[in-house]
């Protein structure tokens, strides 16, 4: 081995410790967000770092480290959907999920319309206010929780990262209109939970 | 004017026993995020948020969601990082074996 594959090799083994400390924790929570299961987002985080590693004389330094890294993690997060969507195809998750019958009224004049309790108030609120809050991704992500793991996922896919309808279905391997209804489930769930914890208070 | 409300109000009752209820209408705002509706769908969702309160900020509500996300999700700053979840050590360790193995 030639002085100068040694020293190539040093800085690696130096660099991978390095982006372990450094960005291990940041891409730990950005796939779990995603793929809402610890093991699956440790495997996913090693996967990135092994891969960073091969590519590493690529990067040399341009732009962040940390875009990089996360770059790479959207390739492996995509590649443990179609894998895990193709072990354990879709079945109707959908009954599995937190139910909101108790949202509408189940008989009399009025079925089908809001009960009163459960009914959406007004929010006053901006897109800003709700941007400011410290506790914006946890909230969000605590209201996520309850629901079935494929339907968090679709709507974290869907509006955080902004994904095509046809890209979600491919990767989780379902009908558009399951995906229709998935993400109604997951919105009716989500703006419910983020009412009760941060506006019923002050509005009710 | 007391006349006028007691229409009103009898024209609002009617619309909500011909439009469909609330429960469906919730499931065609979603649907209005990801395709352009039908005329009919569109319609019914038009005047169903016209006269209930409710709907109609069901429908700000998720708006307000989307946007909130999407603007927070371009912001690169650690998502979700006070108490958040960390790497465990054992996982830590063991990505840190394999990539000391492969250098």
């Amino acid at each position: 081995m030639s002085e100068a594959q040694v020293q190539s090799r040093d800085t690696a083994a130096t660099d991978c410790a390095r982006w372990l400390d450094d960005h291990g924790d940041y891409l730990f929570r950005y796939a779990i967000f995603r793929l809402r299961d610890r093991t699956a987002a440790e495997d996913v985080v090693q996967e990135t770092f092994l891969a960073a590693l091969k590519t590493h004389e690529n990067f040399a330094g341009r732009g962040s480290e940390r875009t990089w890294l996360v770059g790479i993690m959207k390739h492996k997060i995509s590649d443990h959907f179609r894998r895990a969507s193709r072990e354990a195809p879709f079945r109707e998750e959908i009954a599995e999920g937190p139910g909101h019958e108790e949202f509408f009224q189940r008989s009399g004049e009025w079925t089908g319309h809001w009960n009163e309790q459960h009914a959406p108030s007004d929010w006053h609120a901006t897109p800003a206010d709700l941007i400011e809050r410290n506790d914006f991704w946890k909230v969000i992500n605590d209201c996520l929780s309850p629901l079935p793991k494929r339907t968090a996922s679709a709507f974290t896919l869907r509006e955080v990262d902004g994904l095509k309808s046809e890209e979600i279905c491919e990767l989780l391997n379902i009908s558009v209109n399951n995906l229709w209804v998935m993400l109604h489930r997951a919105r009716l769930h989500l703006r419910n939970c983020l009412e009760t914890k941060w506006f019923r208070h002050s509005t009710r | 004017m007391k006349k006028y409300d007691n229409v009103k109000q009898k024209m609002r009752e009617w619309l909500f026993h011909h439009l469909p209820p609330c429960e469906a209408i919730v499931e065609t705002v979603s649907q209005s995020m990801e395709h352009r509706l039908s005329l009919r769908k569109r319609f019914d969702l038009k005047l169903h948020l016209w006269i209930c309160a409710w709907c109609h900020w069901y429908f700000e509500d998720l708006t307000l969601i989307r946007d909130a996300v999407t603007a927070k999700a371009v912001d690169t700053s650690d998502p979700y990082s006070i108490s958040g979840p960390t790497l465990s050590s054992e996982a830590r360790e063991r990505i840190r074996r394999q990539l000391t193995d492969r250098t």
